[in-house]
């Protein structure tokens, strides 16, 4: 063997170290990110396994104890956000817009994040035993992705969270 | 004003594609006129982006709310300071602002070459204003920053709470320099690919600004770790989001580049690979300006999404499919001369260190895009989190600090086996020790003990680079020993001003270790006056006091640190409510020193039961990480500052002949 091929032999045994890590890692740690109306469509399939899952916190399902740090909400599917191809879409073909349907129970433990309330946008990360999702992990609509809408009398509404986790 | 303004983009939008088209023809013919007008073209370019800068900066401090941006990013009670911020604090702004640094690095290259690379120039003015021209196009046809609304709002929405904060006024201008500023060495590529003058004379030039940029991006990497650390409020500083990934990739390759480009000059090898490292570091900013502006990729944070990201996509293949091309054009001209000899050479070490840096870079990459690859592919967007990213990068991070043991002292060409055991036997034992005494102070991970142990293996190899060069000055030159350090280090500033920041990147690659594996948290509720024990600290919650001003509440825990009952100080965790808009912040409130940080957050207070709930962070070590970057910025300005030799070549040029410099 000469040099050059000893070389390309080394590179070659590098590239496929980083290849392999790569590849178990990904195999250990993916996990599917689904939106509600997905998981919905197979939710027993994903039972138990590492899931990321965006959705909408439904009004008035938010509990929480400041106490133990307890908090339950339930989520459904983000609707398409006004003004794209999907929601008109969707308009032409129902009448009226189509109440969400699928919901979940959501528990986590930990201190709120600044930015979740009721009616925002929040990923979670964890997996679902027994129609429950235990989540880890809960993610909230981001700081600079907030884009008040601006009024006549000022003061910027509510922050545009809808159609932010559309990709999702 | 804005008049001013939109006047000054469509007129740069203009100029840019007059410069660029005068340069390119200029240069095929060799016409001095119209590469001159090319020239002027770039300073009027400068000029004019810097006249739309001016006009928005004008536009916020007059408060002007009827222009759209500054309704949007500014209010009336805006302190001054993020008002100016607020220029870079939205996707429009941000634009203009990119653009505005990129036209200024364009000045300063056409100033600083005016008398050299006159064949290169052309296409250097041309790719510059090309580039620019291009930024400035989204401003003139699809997001115009000096929009005006139908109506005048009597006050503005403000800049968001999270990003008044003072890491955010210098973390996004220095990450945009970093950013920017690779495009001159890329400009000097494509130039020499297309005169065909592919000597060295591109890497000289460009060295400076190489290193300039890596600089500004490594101290936005950490200024972006810093902002993170200390507003986000999770205790960690670092999330392997695409935002954060974005920053990072061209910081990779760049580094991968300063260090590829030694083996060019030295042994004239690595040709074709340095070009596509100067190639790809500029690819993927425009690539990392595409992930954060165009919504693609979903993120946690800082996302705007816009309809941009077809525009960036589209100027990315072309960038790419024009560089590559003209690199396979030249290919035959980039031929090496030498060949790798041994395995046991610095070139070998070198050329690992690529592998690794080039491997990471890949890394993060596979996995920021893999939601999207997987989508198209199986039609399930399927994504990895930060322990992908951990996993894969800590081997590769390791053997990156291990090489850069073994780089400095190990032979050129071919090393023997005595100078091996000489040059390593004192950092192996530094290494080993340092392994044992961590794994009797009872570190009981693996990879921590390894980290450490490597780290201490590279430290003391530039130790001794130091030690031994001071040495030799003392004996040769009979030097007191700081007169010998510095001139050393004087005198060879790439080589030990290099040394320095490979000190600072150990530093911050402990802190990240030690910080990750040794991280203690706990969340739980004290009642006032109770105190909570916390890796070795006792945190006693003393009170919550309130404050209100015109447009935030403030909700501030009062918590005493001791330690071993001594009290050390006070620090105070807050929950901030702003009324407009309305959005909770948490401040968090850090006890920091050299060991460790103790990182409180308030999460509620509970009036009745007088019990406030908290999370504890006890950080290991990562004041190490803001050092190291201190040190970074000291090993940088050694390796920039002229050589003498440079200095007497730029003072000589402008003194008259005759006359003398003395030192």
């Amino acid at each position: 063997m000469n040099r050059k091929q000893k070389f390309a032999l080394g590179s070659f045994v590098i590239v496929a170290a980083v290849a392999t890590l790569i590849y178990t890692a990904a195999r250990e740690t993916s996990a599917y990110f689904l939106t509600m109306d997905e998981y919905a469509a197979q939710a027993r399939a994903h039972e138990g396994k590492p899931l990321r899952l965006a959705g909408r916190v439904t009004d008035g399902s938010v509990e929480w104890n400041p106490r133990t740090l307890d908090l339950a909400f339930q989520i459904q599917s983000i609707p398409p956000r006004p003004g794209t191809e999907e929601a008109e879409a969707i308009e032409v073909v129902v009448a009226e817009p189509a109440e969400p349907t699928a919901t979940l129970t959501v528990t986590y433990n930990g201190i709120l994040p600044d930015m979740f309330a009721e009616g925002r946008d929040v990923i979670v990360e964890g997996h679902v035993t027994d129609e429950v999702f235990v989540a880890n992990t809960l993610l909230t609509t981001c700081p600079s992705k907030y884009e008040a809408e601006v009024t006549p009398d000022g003061y910027g509404a509510e922050a545009d969270a809808s159609g932010q986790l559309t990709s999702g | 004003m804005s008049e001013i303004g939109r006047l000054a983009i469509v007129l740069g939008f203009i100029v840019a594609i007059w410069g660029s088209a005068a340069s390119i023809l200029g240069g095929l013919r060799r016409d001095k006129a119209l590469v001159a007008s090319g020239t002027h073209a770039a300073y009027a370019f400068s000029a004019l982006t810097g006249i739309a800068v001016l006009a928005l900066l004008q536009l916020l401090l007059t408060r002007d709310f009827n222009v759209e941006y500054v309704a949007s990013y500014s209010s009336s009670t805006l302190p001054l300071w993020y008002t100016i911020a607020a220029l870079w604090g939205g996707m429009k702004g941000s634009l203009l602002w990119w653009t505005f640094i990129l036209a200024v690095c364009n000045a300063v290259v056409q100033v600083q070459n005016r008398h050299k690379n006159r064949d290169q120039m052309p296409y250097v003015t041309a790719t510059m204003l090309i580039t620019g021209g291009f930024f400035l196009s989204l401003l003139v046809f699809v997001t115009d920053p000096f929009e005006r609304l139908p109506f005048t709002p009597s006050e503005g929405s403000d800049l968001n709470p999270l990003l008044q904060n003072y890491w955010m006024t210098i973390h996004p201008p220095s990450l945009y320099i970093g950013f920017v500023s690779t495009t001159v060495p890329f400009a000097f590529a494509l130039a020499a690919l297309a005169t065909g003058k592919l000597s060295d004379a591109w890497i000289r030039t460009t060295r400076r600004w190489a290193l300039f940029s890596w600089f500004f991006l490594s101290l936005g990497n950490l200024f972006g770790a810093a902002w993170a650390y200390v507003v986000l409020g999770w205790g960690g500083y670092w999330a392997w989001d695409p935002v954060e990934n974005a920053a990072f990739m061209p910081w990779l390759t760049s580094s991968a580049y300063l260090h590829s480009v030694m083996i060019q000059e030295k042994k004239d090898m690595l040709k074709v690979w340095n070009m596509v490292l100067v190639i790809l570091t500029f690819a993927l900013t425009i690539f990392g300006t595409f992930l954060t502006r165009s919504g693609v990729i979903s993120s946690v944070h800082s996302f705007t999404q816009s309809g941009l990201g077809p525009f960036f996509l589209i100027f990315l293949g072309i960038i790419l499919a024009v560089s590559l091309g003209l690199l396979v054009w030249r290919l035959p001209m980039l031929k090496s001369k030498n060949e790798l000899e041994s395995v046991f050479s610095r070139e070998a070490t070198f050329l690992l260190n690529n592998l690794m840096f080039v491997g990471i870079a890949f890394t993060v990459f596979w996995g920021t895009v893999f939601p999207v690859l997987s989508e198209w592919v199986r039609g399930v967007k399927i994504t990895v989190g930060p322990p992908f990213f951990n996993q894969v990068n800590a081997p590769l991070g390791l053997a990156l600090i291990f090489l850069m043991g073994v780089g400095p002292v190990i032979a050129w060409r071919r090393a023997s086996w005595s100078s091996l055991k000489r040059a390593f036997a004192i950092p192996v034992f530094a290494g080993v020790a340092t392994g044992v005494i961590a794994l009797v102070m009872g570190a009981g991970n693996f990879y921590a003990i390894v980290a450490f142990s490597i780290s201490s293996f590279a430290l003391a190899t530039m130790f001794t680079e130091f030690w031994k060069g001071m040495r030799v000055r003392q004996a040769m030159m009979g030097e007191a020993p700081w007169t010998a350090l510095s001139r050393l280090i004087g005198k060879n500033r790439r080589r030990y001003g290099g040394y320095i920041v490979h000190v600072a990147m150990v530093m911050v690659f402990v802190g990240i270790v030690a910080s990750s594996v040794f991280k203690i948290e706990k969340q739980t509720g004290i009642e006032i006056g109770q105190s909570v024990e916390i890796g070795g600290y006792d945190v006693r919650f003393d009170g919550i006091e309130d404050e209100s001003t015109e447009h935030v509440e403030i909700r501030k825990a009062k918590l005493a640190v001791f330690d071993d009952g001594e009290l050390l100080g006070f620090v105070y965790p807050e929950k901030r409510f702003y009324k407009k808009p309305e959005q909770p912040t948490t401040e968090v409130a850090i006890w920091s020193t050299i060991g460790s940080d103790l990182y409180t957050v308030l999460g509620t207070y509970d009036e009745a039961s007088k019990i406030g709930v908290f999370q504890l962070f006890l950080n290991p070590m990562i004041s190490w990480m803001w050092i190291g970057g201190f040190v970074l910025f000291l090993g940088t300005v050694v390796c920039m500052w002229p050589t003498y030799a440079e200095r007497t070549a730029e003072a000589t040029s402008r003194i008259p002949a005759g006359s003398k410099t003395t030192s």
